[in-house]
């Protein structure tokens, strides 16, 4: 009983330490508006799912009223969860950061373990989809013959299985990753078997779905007991691998190499060494890294997705989500444009170094990968949308010039020295309310043009104008570049300053 | 509390970092380990600690071998470097729970607190700042004291007098001086500087791609010229 009481109260105190310190996060620091802002964001987006699974029924009933809705979503929960996994790739970690300041303390690792373990599914992503899944079930199941909290808690239970396999695989050490691999492959399989099989896949989809809400207990026992076994597995695997969480740091990183990409990068006539730079400033940060190799394959992905499901009168809400796509190297690079040099801004700032050049190697180099983003969304286009072709395009040129050059404008004015090595994925570090709004101007700029662009009697007449305003700005491009090169030099101090402060 | 190195061997990728064979450290003892960047101190540290894993061999304080219980934790203060603290936390939040896991009372702690009061400036207690927006000078205090208040037999510092201006360097080499003298705690203190270490070590470890090629005693000046001199050569 006292040993319980010991463990109760360290692992209690460890978990008021998550609760302190989700209440403490940098988040809250930040000002009212670009809290009140992001919360709204949030809110927007749990509104967004909420509204989908009340309208999907009837969207579903009109345009495929061969089955009923109820079939085609709960017939293709495979399909669901591996999009659930693979969301949770690119969002989802395991934290060690958490546990690293108790390991040289006299706490038990048993309960470092199961803190560590417990404190994983204190993830927004383990209940996302039950803001879908909420009205979707009340729209299609009968209260009166089934339980639709059953059916709630059956989804939890299965993305609850999502959750646990992609911690075994991030946990530390390697022994418990093929079981976890395993099952993944198996979920891939699953999800592959749809190419052949489709009806018979549905159908089994939906019959377990169903095994759900007639309270049938094998259905919840499947999940609970491969949650069961994955997380014995983890506890495991986490009590023999805790030194990697300092060897990782110990271990000495791979040699830097010049690989073919720099060589042919620093080869280019004088904007070489900036690209250098810039390159290895995103290839050499987790930070920067991450989100760099994750947005132009999440842009296609969305790409696939609209090209194949989204229709004429869901445009704007396509070209909106889409450009957050298009400028993504806006939004997780040029967001913080400058930011991410604030560790190194001393050694900018005290060089006979000329901010316009760098500022343009820097335009230059992001107009390059939205060039290589906007050939892979045609290649795409033309094999399964060609009729999108014209508006992507248009929006990937809007992106890259107004959208480029608010991001640039607005970044002279950033003050956070930001984490190269925080957590990659949503992360608003240094965010002020006024910057996100300078930075979602484009967004609002868009709709306007939508408006005229739909009045004009032109064929494509928004896309057409959506472009002109993009293009003018990629035309005028130095002008606009040599003032804002002058008002960053204007403003070096003031920024050196604040990084030196925060 | 003795602390005793066996056969001790540390790689990576096949690389030895650190090799030591034998070392005894008697307790009570206050022993410096000086070395050039790479030289294996706070891998020789993090080992004493459990925080990573021996390729050969062991480090046992008192009888306990650091892989294979949990006891000795109780009674080791230490800090290596930010990793230590819970950013997310004021300090004053950071030491209660630190002597909460010792088994201390926040009396005790507050007690212990008044010992350090003059080394934790201003800008540290009582400020409502939480541990990440200090200063790194300040972060460093917070770790050192949070390592000491606890009253350690064995106490483990990684360059303590890493960014402390020169007043809290007097003082914090007399706070180690001090516990060493009055409670006998034996104590592994790494650092770049050999005079400080000189100044207040016992005894003198000198490390050079993880082994040790000097073992000496400050008080022997002839010898302690030989290390000056060794890192005069090493500087070309």
């Amino acid at each position: 009983m006292q040993l319980y009481k010991i463990i109760y109260s360290m692992f209690g105190k460890l978990i008021s330490h998550s609760w302190q310190m989700m209440r403490r996060s940098a988040f809250f620091e930040k000002s009212m508006f670009a809290k009140g802002f992001i919360a709204f964001m949030v809110f927007f987006a749990v509104m967004q799912l909420f509204g989908l699974g009340r309208v999907l029924p009837v969207i579903l009933n009109e345009n495929f009223p061969d089955r009923a809705p109820a079939e085609w979503v709960y017939g293709v929960l495979p399909l669901i969860l591996i999009a659930d996994i693979t969301l949770r790739f690119f969002i989802q970690k395991f934290p060690a950061r958490h546990v690293k300041p108790y390991l040289h303390m006299p706490v038990q690792r048993g309960q470092l373990t199961i803190y560590w373990m417990t404190r994983s599914w204190l993830h927004p992503m383990n209940i996302y989809l039950l803001f879908f899944f909420y009205p979707f079930i009340q729209m299609t199941i009968n209260p009166a013959t089934s339980s639709q909290e059953a059916g709630l808690l059956g989804i939890f239970l299965l993305t609850g299985v999502n959750h646990s396999l992609l911690m075994l695989i991030w946990s530390p050490g390697k022994s418990g990753k093929w079981l976890g691999m395993f099952l993944l492959f198996v979920l891939l399989l699953t999800g592959l078997s749809y190419l052949w099989i489709p009806d018979q896949m549905m159908k089994y989809s939906l019959d377990f779905f169903l095994a759900f809400v007639y309270l049938k207990p094998f259905a919840f026992l499947l999940p609970i007991l491969l949650i069961t076994i994955l997380h014995l597995v983890i506890y495991k695997q986490i009590g023999k691998n805790y030194y990697e969480v300092y060897e990782a740091e110990e271990k000495t990183e791979k040699a830097a190499e010049e690989s073919f990409i720099e060589r042919i990068i620093s080869n280019v006539p004088e904007y070489g060494p900036y690209w250098l730079l810039e390159w290895r400033l995103l290839t050499r940060n987790r930070r920067t890294r991450t989100s760099f190799y994750s947005y132009i394959p999440m842009a296609m992905v969305y790409v696939i997705f609209a090209a194949l499901w989204i229709d004429e009168p869901a445009k704007t809400s396509l070209a909106i989500v889409y450009l957050i796509m298009a400028s993504g190297m806006g939004g997780l690079h040029l967001q913080h444009v400058y930011s991410w040099e604030s560790h190194f801004f001393d050694f900018l700032a005290s060089r006979d170094f000329s901010f316009e050049t760098f500022i343009r190697a820097k335009y230059y180099f992001y107009l390059l990968l939205s060039g290589i983003q906007l050939l892979l969304v045609i290649i795409i286009l033309i094999f399964l949308n060609p009729q999108l072709l014209i508006l992507m395009t248009a929006l990937t040129v809007y992106a890259a010039g107004l959208g480029f050059y608010i991001y640039f404008r607005a970044g002279i004015r950033h003050s956070s020295r930001m984490d190269l090595q925080a957590k990659a994925s949503f992360n608003m570090e240094g965010v002020s309310g006024m910057k996100l709004l300078i930075g979602i101007l484009q967004f609002f700029i868009l709709l306007p043009l939508f408006i005229v662009g739909f009045i004009i009697p032109v064929p494509f007449g928004e896309s057409i104008l959506i472009a002109v305003v993009g293009l003018s700005f990629i035309i005028n491009h130095r002008s606009w570049i040599k003032k804002l090169g002058h008002r960053l030099e204007a403003r070096k101090h003031i920024n050196l300053s604040l990084y030196r402060e925060k | 509390m003795n602390i005793h190195i066996r056969q001790l061997k540390k790689q990576y990728s096949g690389h030895t970092v650190l090799d030591i064979p034998e070392l005894d450290i008697a307790s009570g003892e206050l022993l410096g380990i000086v070395g050039n960047n790479g030289a294996g101190k706070t891998t020789m540290l993090r080992l004493g600690l459990d925080l990573i894993e021996a390729n050969e061999g062991h480090i046992s304080i008192g009888d306990e071998k650091v892989n294979e219980g949990t006891h000795w934790k109780r009674h080791t203060g230490s800090f290596l470097d930010e990793g230590f603290l819970i950013g997310f936390l004021t300090p004053e939040e950071y030491f209660y729970f630190n002597g909460e896991v010792y088994g201390l009372s926040n009396a005790q702690v507050d007690e212990g607190l008044g010992i350090y009061k003059k080394f934790l400036s201003e800008d540290i207690l009582g400020t409502d700042k939480y541990i990440r927006q200090l200063s790194t000078g300040n972060k460093q205090k917070v770790g050192i004291v949070a390592a000491m208040v606890v009253n350690p037999s064995v106490l483990m510092l990684d360059e303590p007098f890493n960014f402390l201006d020169p007043s809290s360097q007097i003082i914090i080499r007399n706070m180690i001086r001090n516990m060493n003298k009055n409670r006998g705690t034996t104590m592994l203190i790494s650092s770049h500087n050999i005079n400080h270490l000189a100044d207040i070590c016992s005894r003198v470890i000198l490390l050079e791609k993880g082994l040790i090629i000097k073992d000496i005693r400050p008080d022997d000046t002839v010898r302690l010229e030989e290390v000056e001199a060794y890192f005069a050569s090493q500087a070309g």
